[in-house]
């Protein structure tokens, strides 16, 4: 391997990871504080997808406005399945919490698959053009977009979650829920603001990741399930863990894939086992943390 | 000025409190005495909101508390600062605190912030600190500061001397005392007996979910029941 | 004999016939009866499931792969190397048994969600290296796996292998039940519902965990050794995620924790789609999306909590 191209698999790499990295980000976002592992996730953000592409092809609506709708509307969704679906289930087992999230992740499947058929559809990158030439790495500029994206979403959570009294209030809660309850802390909109930030964050992910693939049911599967080991690496405990897990499994995975073709699928998966049985707390995970 | 009327509550199908009468005036610290699973954390949980009043009512000064949220309960001035301290381990003393005074605006935060720094320095000296690296006595301190932030008229206390050394049960008593001079009313649940009817002006004893004493503290140290099953030994 | 014992007797009786009748019910339709057979072959497998998560409280998201085990060892071994078809099952169900093993030891030191996204990394990439192999005919799939044989008795009709499945199905279905009545079921049961009691009462934790996992892998793996011989055709593609979530959702759907459940889940899985009708398959799918988020907050039970109640309601 030259070192342009380990250079241009690392940098390409990275763009992959930050894909994972903004999935995931959103997921242990909500893990975190409500305790619950959002398997529809993924789903959420194909939905709105579906919409926004409808909104952008038939409706014309300028693409900046299909951004912020698409994050309004994954804020609505948020909102919807916090206050009528986990509210009143909050206190049942991981198990249910899971199979609920996986039940809607379906409902979002099916829908889509009813209402607009299950052909791929070719999804217009936000921006479009020749790709970027920096030094020997070629980038193109929606994938550079998305590594923005996920920084600045990376900072804006960041800031959130350490600048803001609703943020302080949602680390309060994962750490010690009943404590939070006794102080006063009013949880029940702390949840709904978690789920509507995380569902937000769904929205803008799969509006920005769906350009290099396509546009069908199923799109989100395969990066949900790479975004969860994205977290599992990054500890499972934080947003920061997230992201760089993001990033470190988007450039091994290409570096693998480029040298050992045939594994680059199972490679992470099998990795991922192999880090939760040696190092559960996972890369930036605490050791004393809340038993899930 | 806290009026715990005929109180039922309790965890699924089981009824921990049963028929519960308590009463708390303007600037008492009224202790609550039982033994372990005799309801006295119940009542506190109930009287907080975090466990439903299924009959009876619990009032403060003119408003009735019956079905407010934990958060609603300490915007109308109770505090509670509940039994083990429920530190925010990984939080700083400093958030800790701001924490507990969630419902306030900023200006007033930080008034109150002062306040605290100033009647405990320890926490002054350790604000950038994170909540789990404090001893058990600065934790405590912590707890007891969490609950006075929000500057309410009245606090509940759930244990605060548990586990403690006996020098920093002292002073965790001291504070106390010092807490009714500055007229914050308490409602003291401890399994120290003797110290808090040393400290209290009333006091009620719980068995079973019920009252089954009540009286002037001095009443309840001359009571033949209450010396031997609470105050047997030194505890 | 009470009234209600008679009346229970009477429904127990009507139910055996009306499932012996089918085959001859639907004889002009015999699709309708390959239907069925797939709807049993996805009951046992999701029996295996409801052992391991209804009884046993363990998540598992690779559920698939070990149909897919059991499917492509017997698959494999009929085809390439023509072992008897009867041991080449029996290898099936013992590979996927000793897979099970293997993805059981995450469960010794992993709950709740790392559990399950360990068990969706294992299962996930069993489908992958099947993908890779050549001898499991890679990405085109495994064609032309001969038809189950029992002796010097195939059985080519439809009808045929229904009755065979109705054999092994209740079978499975009464070996599961045994086990749960036993003394290793109950301590399976206690395991679920406090590690820490149960090891007090003197269990053994991890032995009983990875005999679940293994019990579960089993049937699953039967599961899929029959599959494979009923459709003739096993592509890798089938037994990905997307497969065990539908398994799991067969589960959760059925009755998580309740005997019949499997059979009602896979009943409802299977058929729903069939009644909707081809041109709105998909509606199906938001069907079983809202039957499970409707299961988990409603009717923790699933449909065998319906079926409980209409039975206190006729009073059986």
């Amino acid at each position: 391997m030259s070192i342009d191209i380990f250079l241009n698999l690392t940098v390409r790499g990275l763009t992959t990871g930050a894909i994972y990295a903004l999935v995931g980000m959103g997921i242990v976002l909500i893990l975190q504080t409500t305790n619950v592992m959002n398997f529809a996730q993924g789903d959420t953000g194909m939905f709105i997808t579906y919409l926004a592409f409808f909104m952008i092809t038939t409706a014309k609506v300028p693409y900046s406005l299909v951004l912020i709708l698409a994050i309004a509307a994954g804020a609505v969704v948020g909102l919807l399945i916090e206050r009528f679906m986990m509210r009143s289930v909050r206190s049942r087992s991981h198990l249910s919490l899971i199979m609920l999230t996986l039940g809607l992740s379906l409902l979002f499947q099916g829908l889509a698959a009813f209402l607009f058929n299950t052909e791929p559809r070719l999804f217009p990158p936000l921006v479009s053009g020749d790709p970027i030439k920096i030094g020997p790495v070629v980038l193109g500029r929606q994938d550079i977009v998305v590594l923005l994206a996920a920084i600045v979403t990376f900072g804006i959570l960041y800031l959130f979650l350490y600048r803001t009294k609703q943020g302080a209030a949602a680390r309060s809660i994962s750490q010690d829920e009943y404590a939070a309850r006794v102080l006063g802390i009013p949880t029940p909109s702390i949840y709904m603001l978690i789920w509507a930030i995380g569902s937000a964050l769904a929205g803008l992910a799969a509006l920005l990741i769906v350009p290099r693939f396509s546009l069908e049911p199923s799109f989100m599967g395969l990066i949900q399930v790479k975004a969860f080991t994205a977290i599992v690496l990054g500890g499972m405990g934080s947003v920061f863990g997230a992201a760089v897990g993001g990033l470190i499994i988007g450039v091994v995975e290409n570096l693998v894939a480029y040298q050992f073709p045939a594994i680059k699928d199972s490679f992470m998966l099998i990795v991922i086992v192999i880090v939760l049985l040696v190092m559960p707390q996972g890369l930036f995970g605490k050791r004393q943390q809340r038993r899930f | 000025m806290l009026r715990v009327d005929q109180v039922v509550s309790g965890y699924g199908p089981i009824d921990v409190l049963n028929h519960v009468t308590i009463n708390l005036e303007k600037g008492e610290i009224v202790a609550v005495l039982g033994a372990n699973g005799a309801g006295k954390t119940t009542l506190l949980r109930t009287i907080t909101g975090l466990i439903r009043v299924r009959k009876g009512s619990v009032t403060f000064g003119d408003k009735v508390l019956n079905g407010l949220s934990p958060a609603e309960v300490v915007r109308c001035g109770i505090s509670h600062v509940p039994e083990g301290r429920h530190i925010f381990p990984d939080l700083t003393v400093e958030e800790n605190l701001l924490l507990a005074a969630y419902i306030m605006p900023r200006s007033q935060q930080k008034s109150r912030l002062d306040a605290m720094y100033a009647m405990f320095s320890i926490l002054a000296e350790r604000r950038r600190q994170a909540g789990g690296t404090l001893s058990g006595g600065e934790q405590q301190m912590l707890a007891l500061a969490r609950g006075l932030m929000p500057n309410p008229r009245l606090m509940l206390l759930d244990e605060p001397s548990l586990g403690l050394a006996p020098k920093i049960m002292g002073t965790v008593f001291d504070t106390l005392a010092h807490l009714r001079e500055s007229g914050v009313s308490i409602l003291l649940v401890e399994q120290n007996a003797k110290r808090s009817l040393e400290l209290a002006d009333r006091a009620y004893v719980l068995v079973t979910g019920q009252v089954a004493l009540e009286g002037t503290a001095h009443e309840l140290s001359g009571n033949e029941m209450v010396k031997q099953l609470y105050l047997g030994g030194t505890r | 004999m009470t009234p209600s014992g008679t009346r229970r007797l009477a429904v127990n009786a009507a139910l055996i016939v009306l499932v012996l009748m089918v085959p001859l019910v639907f004889h002009s339709r015999s699709s309708i009866v390959g239907y069925l057979n797939i709807a049993m072959l996805y009951a046992i497998a999701t029996q295996g499931l409801n052992l391991l998560m209804g009884f046993g409280g363990l998540v598992s998201l690779g559920h698939a792969a070990f149909m897919a085990i059991g499917g492509y060892t017997a698959a494999v071994l009929v085809m390439t190397y023509h072992v008897n078809m009867f041991l080449a099952i029996v290898a099936g169900v013992a590979g996927a048994g000793l897979f099970g093993l293997v993805i059981g030891f995450p469960s010794l030191r992993l709950s709740g969600f790392y559990l399950a996204v360990a068990t969706m990394a294992l299962g996930s990439s069993v489908a992958d290296v099947i993908k890779r192999l050549a001898i499991t005919g890679g990405d085109y799939g495994l064609i032309n796996i001969p038809v189950l044989r029992l002796g010097g008795w195939e059985l080519t009709s439809e009808a045929s292998k229904y009755y065979f499945f109705v054999v092994i199905l209740v079978a499975v279905f009464l070996v599961v039940r045994n086990f749960l009545n036993s003394r290793s079921g109950r301590a399976v049961r206690a395991v679920r519902d406090s590690e820490m009691t149960a090891s007090a009462m003197g269990v053994n934790v991890a032995a009983y965990k990875l005999i679940t996992f293994i019990f579960a892998a089993c049937i699953a793996g039967l599961s899929g050794a029959l599959y494979a011989f009923t459709i003739s055709y096993l592509h890798p593609m089938n037994f990905g995620l997307a497969f065990s979530i539908n398994l799991l959702s067969m589960s959760i759907i059925g009755g998580l924790g309740t005997i019949i459940g499997p059979i009602l889940g896979a009943l409802f899985w299977v058929m729903l789609p069939l009644v909707i009708g081809g041109r709105m398959e998909f509606l199906s799918t938001v069907i079983f999306g809202l039957s499970i988020i409707g299961s988990v907050m409603f009717l923790p039970k699933g449909l065998s909590e319906l079926v409980t109640r209409i039975q206190t309601r006729l009073k059986l």
